[in-house]
């Protein structure tokens, strides 16, 4: 436990290091969120809602998308694929830490100070700029970070397992890219899934995506509330757990076939 | 290394065979052969030894040290170090040995060097007050404090390599590979590891495997050495016994005044005479070279002695090519 600590500590100052990056990150964010922002407004200026999905409503999903992707890393990592390609999961398999509680870690941190420099600045401007939406109830608040938390372990025990797929496949880039810039829709991160076809939603429900943005951007928006709040949370949590168990098997399978056939 | 009492030995290896799968393909051309990296290799390393392990390129020098630091299985056999089986229980094992690859590094690139220390004494669980003793230990014998609050990436290969060893010692592992620790070094940084290893090894006991190519490495440090080739030992036992094993003979050069005719010594092999210089070849285990030195003197008045010694290079090289 004190050693994954002092791994979200270690990665956060490294985090902290990269300060061009982080504000030149923040004020693209920014910019596109704008972009968004007036592409939506747009969109909604014919009917004000679609599916249920209101035009406010749409007014704090740009913002809220455009502040959480870069804690929950909607748009995905390849440290550890490149990692296994130059061999140096070595390195980490000679460590007394397991794997994935480094990696958690790993995240954790980095995504702790982009909560802080990158998400709430930019919340905070969009708040200063257009009208944003809150939550109705501090219950429905409270739903909302519980709901963001179980995001944010969907979204990065998912990083890992695919990012495994480096032990396979020599050069796992192409995958990575292709399974990312599919994530970008398939999460909500491109458009709110409700104002998609019915059928599309029907089929992306059974998959872990919505739960990874989606779920708890309907819960701030007021969008869900009562049962199917409490069914979408639920069902975030047995994605938790099918990941968690999906990743140490993969890796477990990754580790075997290094041990037999070298790196 | 061989007929050393097993109760003290701290590794052990015995039989190991490791073979990488080829791949068959409909096309001849893609198809990769099953290799034999490892041929039944056995050895036995008592604790506190430092050993050399050579061996050319794509001999199975890596191989065997993935084998023993647990990150490959072998294909048959057994290895135990310190009473662990190096990939079954990995977590616990780690914690007792240092790993250094003088091609990778396990520091924080962006970071200053204290916080992947730091990092480590939390991974490995060191009680505080060892931590700050060792700290104190290394910054002396290695002048860490030089760069200890520099980032990683800003400190010469020799600095690195410094902070990596530290790393690697900071928990008191009780072995420590090293694969090549001095690859890319200048003379003087290669110089102040080596007294640093010799140190550790020393005061510690804690026992070192070391593979590389630089013989002057082993010279200066290995007790004894392992020389590998196509998978398999050729070679274990002391530096010295090695020059024996070679038949490696000594040539004594003699520069006398007179124009000597012939020459006779029992023990020497070879006597070529040019132009008032004796060149003597035998055996050092045949010929005491007193006697021979007195022989010498009571034919011909001696000017200059030369002793020539086949360097250990020139060992290395015969016992890689006998192995062809």
């Amino acid at each position: 436990m004190l050693a994954s600590i002092k791994v979200i500590q270690t990665t956060a100052k490294q985090q902290l290091q990269y300060r061009t990056a982080v504000f030149a990150g923040l004020v693209t964010n920014i910019a596109w969120g704008i972009f968004r922002y007036y592409l939506i407004n747009a969109f909604f200026s014919e009917s004000p809602s679609i599916n249920g999905f209101t035009q406010s409503a749409a007014q704090t999903y740009v913002p809220l998308t455009q502040g959480l992707m870069v804690f929950l890393n909607t748009f995905g990592s390849m440290e550890i694929s490149q990692a296994v390609r130059q061999g140096d999961v070595a390195v980490s398999l000679l460590r007394p830490m397991s794997f994935l509680k480094y990696w958690m870690s790993y995240y954790a941190g980095k995504s702790f100070i982009n909560l802080l420099l990158r998400s709430i600045l930019l919340l905070l401007v969009f708040h200063l700029l257009f009208p944003i939406g809150t939550p109705a109830t501090p219950l429905q608040f409270f739903f909302f970070l519980v709901s963001l938390t179980l995001s944010w372990l969907i979204s990065h025990l998912w990083i890992i397992v695919i990012n495994l797929s480096a032990f396979w496949v020599t050069d796992a880039t192409g995958v990575l890219r292709m399974v990312f810039a599919i994530q970008q829709l398939l999460t909500g991160m491109l458009f709110p899934l409700r104002i998609l076809p019915n059928w599309f939603q029907e089929i992306v429900r059974f998959t872990p995506f919505p739960s990874m943005l989606n779920t708890p951007i309907e819960i701030f928006t007021n969008i869900v509330g009562g049962a199917e709040l409490t069914f979408m949370v639920l069902q975030q949590l047995v994605w938790v757990g099918l990941l968690y168990v999906g990743v140490k098997r993969v890796y477990r399978a990754g580790i075997h076939q290094l041990e037999i056939n070298g790196g | 290394m061989k007929g050393t009492g097993l109760l003290n030995a701290i590794i052990q290896v015995d039989n190991i065979v490791k073979k990488f799968r080829g791949r068959s393909s409909l096309f001849r051309k893609l198809s990769i052969p099953e290799t034999i990296a490892v041929d039944h290799i056995s050895f036995v390393v008592p604790a506190g030894e430092f050993v050399g392990y050579l061996g050319p390129n794509g001999a199975g020098k890596s191989t065997t040290i993935k084998m023993l630091a647990g990150l490959l299985v072998p294909t048959s056999g057994s290895i135990h170090v310190n009473g662990l089986v190096p990939w079954r229980d990995r977590t616990r094992y780690v914690k007792q040995i240092g790993v250094v690859f003088g091609q990778r590094s396990t520091l924080w690139w962006d970071l200053p060097l204290i916080d992947s220390l730091e990092l480590i004494r939390h991974m490995y669980d060191v009680p505080l007050a060892r931590y700050k003793d060792n700290l104190q230990f290394f910054s002396r014998l290695l002048d860490l404090d030089e760069f200890l609050l520099q980032p990683v990436r800003t400190l010469s290969l020799g600095q690195r390599m410094r902070a990596e060893l530290s790393a690697a010692l900071l928990f008191d592992p009780k072995i420590l590979f090293l694969d090549e620790p001095t690859i890319g070094l200048d003379i003087v940084a290669k110089d102040r590891i080596r007294t640093f290893l010799a140190d550790i090894n020393q005061r510690r006991e804690t026992t070192i495997i070391l593979t590389t190519h630089d013989l002057s490495d082993v010279e200066k440090l290995c007790r004894s050495i392992m020389i590998i080739d196509h998978g398999q030992i050729v070679y274990g036992g002391s530096l010295a016994g090695l020059a024996e094993r070679v038949g490696g003979s000594t040539t004594m050069i003699v520069d006398v005044v007179e124009e000597p005719v012939d020459f006779c010594f029992f023990g020497v092999n070879k006597v070529t005479i040019t132009n008032r210089r004796l060149a003597l070849e035998f055996l050092p285990q045949n010929v005491n070279v007193g006697d021979l030195i007195t022989a010498i003197s009571q034919a011909y008045t001696i000017r200059d002695i030369e002793f020539k010694k086949p360097s250990i290079e020139s060992i290395v090289m015969e016992i890689y090519g006998e192995a062809r």
